[in-house]
């Protein structure tokens, strides 16, 4: 996998963790859609109100989910700003600002074509939600991780 | 110590399973899957193009739709499915960290 490169000393940063969090929120809270749909087809209520009960793990997932999401926005935000800073200071290089915001909105465009995939093959659109922000996650923390290092001069976040 | 035979009329296999499960104190499928968990976990890890993230990851799954199905059944309770779906996630988190090869 790419990882290989990108983290050749083999240690464990920030990056790695913010991964491990995406994979594991995306994995319970796909979870969760199994477990309430089985429970509703068979109408099994116990199974459902016990699943879905406050702090249970039905909820953790989703939750987790929404976090992450909450402050890749804001590290997005803080990149595209920092980004438009670079651009100033540097002054002849004043289109790389603008090539890179392109490039940090680029992954909705994934996830909508994912979606799109997803309900063209009447696949529910919970599992495309949440399939299509689990990679844009993916996406996001990786070109968010690498900018960050480019503006260290290589630094391991 | 003998159990006692079913009294009602068993008409269906979940019936039975219902009553097989009932006279070892709930313990019957707990037991079922965790011993199909532990030899499909030893078999995966000693074949040799797996290594033990991938086997760890693959049982877990198993065991989780497993798990699912029955707690459907009433047949094992709601923490131990959520064990296996826990494990689960655990289990991609440390494919990752293995493909990653960090530590």
């Amino acid at each position: 996998m790419g990882d290989e490169k990108m983290n050749k000393r083999g240690t464990l940063v920030l990056r790695d963790i913010m991964f491990m969090l995406i994979l594991f929120g995306g994995i319970l809270a796909l979870a969760s859609i199994f477990v309430i749909n089985m429970a509703e087809e068979y109408s099994n209520t116990d199974m459902n109100t016990e699943y879905t009960a406050e702090n249970s793990i039905g909820n953790l997932g989703n939750k987790s989910l929404a976090n992450i999401s909450g402050s890749l926005d804001i590290m997005k935000n803080e990149t595209e700003t920092s980004v438009g800073v670079v651009g100033i200071v540097t002054g002849t290089v004043k289109g790389i600002g603008t090539v890179l915001s392109v490039v940090i909105k680029s992954p909705i465009y994934v996830k909508v074509a994912i979606t799109t995939l997803f309900t063209a093959l009447r696949i529910p659109t919970e599992i495309s939600f949440i399939v299509g922000n689990i990679i844009m996650f993916l996406i996001y923390a990786t070109i968010i991780f690498v900018i960050m290092s480019a503006f260290l001069r290589g630094g391991k976040v | 110590m003998a159990y006692e035979p079913p009294t009602g009329n068993i008409t269906t296999s979940l019936d039975f399973f219902n009553w097989i499960n009932t006279s070892v104190s709930n313990w019957f499928f707990t037991g079922i899957i965790i011993a199909v968990y532990f030899i499909m976990l030893v078999r995966m890890m000693y074949n040799p193009q797996t290594n033990t993230a991938q086997a760890f990851a693959a049982s877990s799954f198993i065991c989780m739709i497993l798990t699912i199905l029955l707690r459907v059944a009433d047949l094992v309770n709601t923490s131990f499915m959520v064990i296996f779906i826990i494990l689960t996630s655990v289990g991609v988190v440390w494919m990752h960290t293995e493909n990653a090869k960090f530590g």
